[in-house]
């Protein structure tokens, strides 16, 4: 015989010669594992101190319910600003079908939701029918876009089915591949070049405005260091301009942005350390980046990092 | 012999029934070990390789609700408390911290995380005077509450959750006028918000408008008897998806008590 065959009928001799153990303590393994998997706890449901919280109206004692729509990074606006109206479709000539809709001043139409001109959303977009914008929980029917006729579907919900188009509306439409606007004329082609040129890209009809500055990374290491020594700063900052890093010590070490850049990262080595010193960034945002829908300039908020020197203490 | 293949019967039966209680088990609470694998697997890639932004996605895992089955909330303040150690300078670490002691009701810390948040971050992340604004409102703390709120609504004027806390703390602090205006501005755009409509409610009533007052009650009553569960979870992001259905409940009682108050126990009018 083979050593395999020799290895299967050692097996074989050691299950029939054992089998009244295995007959018992297996089923006594998976009992026990059974145990333990019913002992796992679910951490659910947990109750947040906004479940069926009213705040009470003063005097007339009538019950006030706020929200938190806008608090996750995650979502931020979407879903909590106004609703896209007056959507219609891209033709099929050029930038193939995506959704074009009107969203109220200072928002942009991001596909799906009207966000602050300049954000995004994070969160994956569901896909609907033609027709339809998720709101943030299901489908819900808006219009037929642009070459599209509404009908029902057998459910007798709305539905949209492409129709024959002869003409088209002029508009400006985004080009999603360069980030520029087109203009669509009345018999649905574009013009060959950017009609405008859009230096953030472009979203629906209009042109995005600058991004806000992003700080990475401002930091030191070590933040603690014997009299004397040195330490490093090191930053990360993106959509700024005329970066400084300067420190309060005399004299002052200094870092600079090179002029051209919207973006810089890089570190330092400072000159000694005699004493708590402050290191500051200063930088200026994007031309362009605006907040609010009064278009008020973004104001940057200087980041500052702290090193301290080692206490030395003298024994009586 | 006869006695031999009694007791192999009895062993077998005894087998296929722990399997079968094995089963059944697995099947009850398959969440809880899938739970488990997933923990498992965390705790096993961030020992293998630690850094802020793997444990910054593993608290995010654990907080949104993109995936209702892993909200867990206690290890999601784990993971954050980690990448905040790694990196303070994270974007939106100590904005996660302090909306999770927000919502386990610790206001005290929330407040001290969220302000070490704006403090790092300021303006190039808004959302953060949002959150602060409704943590200073359920301190009680309305005026810097209005201020935060006022100041977040620079960025993202027609937010209707903000307009409506915005409009809670100064109904608190005592300018319905103020209120009533704020909402007026973007009522336009959720025309069944039952969150706004019940807040203007409130406002018109204490500005005795009783008609008015009257009129928006009963919006606000229509649009709450179509909310449903995942409404309400997107108007409260980082709750636990379970409890969405009970604080729907607890909102159409609100507003039930309002329209009895309101309406000194009339009907509503339909439209």
């Amino acid at each position: 015989m083979g050593g395999h065959d020799m290895t299967l009928l050692n097996i074989k001799r050691h299950l029939q010669k054992n089998r009244a153990a295995y007959y018992r303590t297996v089923p006594i393994a998976i009992l026990s594992f059974a145990v333990f998997t019913f002992a796992l706890q679910n951490s659910h449901p947990f109750t947040s101190a906004e479940v069926a919280f009213s705040d009470t109206a003063p005097s007339s004692g009538l019950a006030i319910v706020p929200a938190s729509c806008p608090s996750s990074p995650d979502t931020g606006s979407c879903g909590c600003g106004p609703k896209p109206t007056n959507c219609s479709v891209l033709e099929r000539i050029g930038f193939g079908n995506s959704a074009s809709c009107t969203c109220p001043a200072g928002y942009t139409f991001d596909g799906n939701w009207c966000v602050v001109t300049g954000s995004s959303c994070n969160i994956t977009p569901t896909t609907c029918p033609v027709g339809y914008i998720y709101d943030g929980a299901q489908c819900v029917f808006t219009s037929c876009p642009y070459g599209y006729t509404q009908t029902t579907d057998g459910s007798g919900n709305p539905a949209c089915v492409e129709t024959t188009v002869d003409t088209c509306t002029p508009t400006l439409l985004c080009n999603g591949t360069d980030g520029n606007l087109y203009q669509r004329n009345a018999d649905c082609s574009f013009s060959p070049t950017p009609t405008t040129a859009c230096q953030y890209g472009c979203t629906g009809d209009t042109c995005n405005a600058a991004p806000a500055p992003q700080v990475v990374t401002f930091s030191l290491a070590p933040s603690l260091v014997q009299s004397g020594k040195t330490t490093v700063v090191s930053w990360n900052v993106s959509n700024v301009t005329d970066c400084t890093v300067t420190g309060s010590n005399t004299p002052s070490d200094s870092w600079t942005q090179p002029s051209g850049t919207t973006s810089w990262t890089g570190s330092g080595v400072t000159s000694s350390i005699v004493g708590q010193t402050i290191y500051t960034l200063h930088c200026t945002p994007l031309k362009g980046w605006v907040i609010g829908i009064d278009n008020t300039p973004g104001k940057w908020v200087d980041q500052t990092v702290t090193v301290n020197i080692v206490p030395i203490y003298h024994e009586q | 012999m006869r006695r031999k293949y009694f007791d192999n019967k009895i062993e077998v039966v005894f087998l296929l029934f722990a399997v079968l209680v094995l089963i059944v088990v697995c099947c009850i609470k398959w969440g809880e070990i899938r739970a488990l694998a997933v923990d498992s697997y965390e705790d096993a890639t961030y020992t293998l390789s630690p850094s802020a932004a793997r444990a910054y996605a593993y608290g995010d895992r654990h907080f949104n609700i993109s995936n209702p089955s892993d909200y867990d909330i206690d290890r999601a303040n784990h993971f954050f408390e980690l990448a905040a150690t790694q990196d303070p300078t994270l974007p939106y670490v100590y904005h996660q911290l302090a909306r999770i002691a927000f919502l386990q009701g610790d206001f005290q810390k929330a407040i001290a995380e969220i302000n070490v948040q704006i403090s790092m971050h300021g303006d190039s992340e808004p959302s953060s005077y949002y959150v602060r604004g409704l943590i200073e409102g359920y301190m009680g703390n309305y005026t810097d509450s209005e201020r935060d709120y006022a100041h977040y609504l620079l960025y993202d004027p027609i937010d209707w959750a903000a307009v409506n806390d915005y409009s809670w703390v100064l109904l608190k602090d005592g300018k319905p006028a103020q209120a009533d205006a704020a909402i007026e501005k973007v009522l336009q755009y959720f025309p069944d918000n039952a969150w706004l409509f019940n807040s203007d409610a409130i406002a018109l009533s204490a500005l005795g408008a009783a008609t008015s007052a009257r009129e928006r009650i009963a919006v606000a009553a229509r649009s709450v008897a179509n909310l449903t569960a995942g409404n309400w979870s997107r108007a409260y992001p980082g709750n636990d998806p379970e409890v969405a259905s009970e604080a729907v409940i607890a909102f159409k009682k609100a507003i039930a008590e309002n329209i009895h108050t309101i309406d000194g126990g009339a009907p509503i009018p339909a439209l």
